[in-house]
């Protein structure tokens, strides 16, 4: 049962971009060939150590938060498996995995882990997060908000990212389903859902998010970019071994996306292959 | 159990029900010479019985079953599969690369933990200044949590830390934690020099028992430090030198919190993944236990062979 989710965008700090004399209420950040020329004169510049950071470590949830939100985006909404196969493989997802590796080779993104948050830090000038954010960076860093870049530079209003939803599941083994069903459902009520919006800045899944609770949107103007964003999102797919295939998914991504090892669409194709097995496993 | 030892003497506490009957020792015997040291013992029995043996006992029969988690109160079904999981294990690349890993991590690690603690305990056994001041400092590591450390040791490794800045254009390009070579060694270094305060108090201890008139016997007959360090130190404490490859050994051999956080979860691109990581993975994060319960049956049983290989080696007729 859908919950919650925290649609994710790339947060830009003003104070650097301005420092590179960029414009820092027009970033020039749609399509990958200005989020690349962007990216070159935030470091080229000195104002930023990194142009983005992030985690460059082999977990398997760590692509939800670099490859994934790209590849929903340049793909207008597709999973990374759909109808039992791997959907990755194709000429979007090597697009997406290009751009990362672009970004890795010319330095403009770290390859080591940092211990901290790098955009709190001042140790790159932009993330990509999720609503929670906004409380959380709001006396930090002066930041703005935008989708995430497509290869061209899809519009904001068009634009899908990653979700990273949370849901609730009930086990079939469960002695007393009528009252969990019921705690499930005033749980989830509007205004409960409602409570959740105002205590975390966490978007509840429901449809029209923002007109049911435009009081809340109108108050905090902050979250009307991830209000807004939160109805073009895409799950991580429900699959079998699903942390398995996330897994062989990082492990071809860190090899040739961020080391740079090897040709990227040759791993996307190995990684695949490894995914449509198993996903038909038990 | 009912026929009597002589040798054994009687406690000195009366029988508890003085039943007067023919028997009065029977139960005294099977609690042994002093039943309240059975009582002493009983929590830390308890402990390693519900900690350590049943556990693995269970992850036994788990590999030997299709086992995987399921609700609570679920009935389901675990079939026998033989070496269905073993199979799958050993035929996985990504797991045979971790052991290949914690066979590197123990080639150093292992030497070096043997040669530093020994080295530095006869030293300190002989420091006559800041004794302590050096003892606290050899220990403090190890009973610093890992988790504290590897912040440091970030800072220290990255590409920029302060150890590429004294190498200047030594420094290995990528930095060490993220360079498939150095990775390894570089968690085995810092293993060493987390665990090396325990060792040398092992040996510190072991010191005591070298007599000092061999020291003297030595120097009369002519020998140097150096002679003396390697004809009367070194075989003076062997037992220890087993006790200590033993457990470097074992300890070595269950990494998991240095390839977990110091090069975030196996990297790069899995050069210094271990096995306990891999079963962490396939146990808990993507809920094969059964599998991950084959990788630690096949640890349990390497780790046995090579103490086994240490003992018959290192530990001749003493132990």
């Amino acid at each position: 049962m859908p919950w919650k989710s925290n649609p994710v965008m790339i947060f830009y700090n003003k104070d650097m971009f301005a420092a590179a004399g960029l414009d820092p209420e027009n970033p020039q950040l749609s399509t990958y060939d200005d989020f690349l020329a962007t990216s070159r004169t935030l470091v080229a510049s000195g104002a930023a150590p990194n142009a983005i950071y992030p985690a460059p470590t082999s977990q398997f949830f760590q692509s939800w938060f670099d490859f994934y939100p790209l590849y929903a985006a340049e793909t207008g909404g597709t999973q990374l498996v759909e109808d039992g196969e791997a959907t990755f493989n194709d000429a979007d997802g090597a697009a997406v995995a290009e751009f990362w590796k672009t970004l890795y080779s010319e330095g403009l993104a770290g390859k080591e882990q940092y211990q901290g948050d790098s955009f709190a830090d001042g140790q790159a000038a932009m993330s990509i997060v999720g609503p929670w954010a906004v409380s959380v960076y709001k006396d930090a860093v002066n930041w703005g908000a935008v989708p995430v870049p497509t290869s061209a530079g899809t519009p904001a209003d068009q634009t899908y990212t990653f979700s990273d939803a949370k849901n609730v599941g009930m086990f079939t083994a469960c002695e007393n389903q009528a009252t969990a069903w019921d705690v499930l459902k005033f749980a989830t009520s509007e205004e409960q859902d409602g409570q959740l919006l105002e205590l975390t800045g966490q978007m509840p899944l429901r449809a029209d998010l923002t007109t049911v609770y435009p009081d809340y949107f109108a108050a905090n103007p902050a979250y009307q970019q991830f209000g807004d964003q939160a109805s073009r999102t895409v799950e991580v797919p429900s699959v079998a071994n699903s942390v398995a295939v996330w897994q062989a998914f990082r492990d071809a991504y860190t090899k040739s996306v961020i080391t740079g090892d090897g040709d990227v669409a040759g791993s996307l194709d190995d990684a695949a292959t490894k995914v449509n097995d198993l996903i038909t496993q038990p | 159990m009912s026929t009597l030892t002589p040798k054994r003497p009687l406690a000195g506490r009366p029988a508890r029900p003085p039943g007067g009957g023919a028997r009065p020792r029977r139960p005294r015997q099977w609690l042994g010479k002093n039943p309240f040291g059975l009582l002493l013992s009983a929590p830390y029995l308890i402990f390693v019985l519900a900690v350590f043996a049943y556990p693995l006992v269970f992850a036994f029969w788990m590999s030997f079953h299709d086992y995987f988690f399921a609700a609570p109160g679920a009935q389901v079904d675990r079939p026998f599969v033989g070496l269905a999981n073993f199979q799958e294990v050993l035929s996985d690349p990504a797991v045979i690369r971790s052991f290949g890993n914690v066979g590197i991590f123990l080639l150093i690690n292992v030497p070096l933990t043997v040669v530093l603690s020994l080295v530095l305990a006869s030293a300190l056994n002989k420091a006559v200044r800041f004794r302590t001041f050096l003892r606290v400092s050899y220990y403090v590591p190890y009973v610093t949590a890992s988790v504290a450390v590897v912040g440091v040791w970030i800072f220290l490794f990255s590409g920029n830390g302060l150890v590429n800045q004294i190498l200047g254009p030594l420094a290995p390009d990528p930095a060490w934690l993220i360079n498939e070579q150095w990775a390894m060694p570089t968690i085995a270094i810092f293993v060493t020099w987390k665990g090396l305060g325990f060792f040398i108090l092992l040996y510190l201890a072991a010191l005591q028992n070298v007599s000092e008139e061999l020291y003297e016997a030595a120097a009369t007959d002519g020998a140097g430090k150096i002679r003396s360090f390697f004809s009367v130190t070194v075989p003076g404490v062997r037992p220890a030198t087993v006790l200590v490859l033993l457990l470097s050994t074992v300890t070595g051999a269950n990494l998991f919190t240095e390839p977990y956080l110091l090069t975030g979860g196996g990297g790069p691109n899995g050069a210094s993944t271990s096995p306990v990581l891999i079963m962490y993975q396939r146990g808990i994060e993507q809920g094969s236990p059964d599998t991950a319960a084959a990788i630690g049956v096949i640890l349990v049983i390497g780790v046995l062979i090579l103490a086994f290989i240490q003992r018959k080696l290192a530990g001749g007729d003493e132990s």
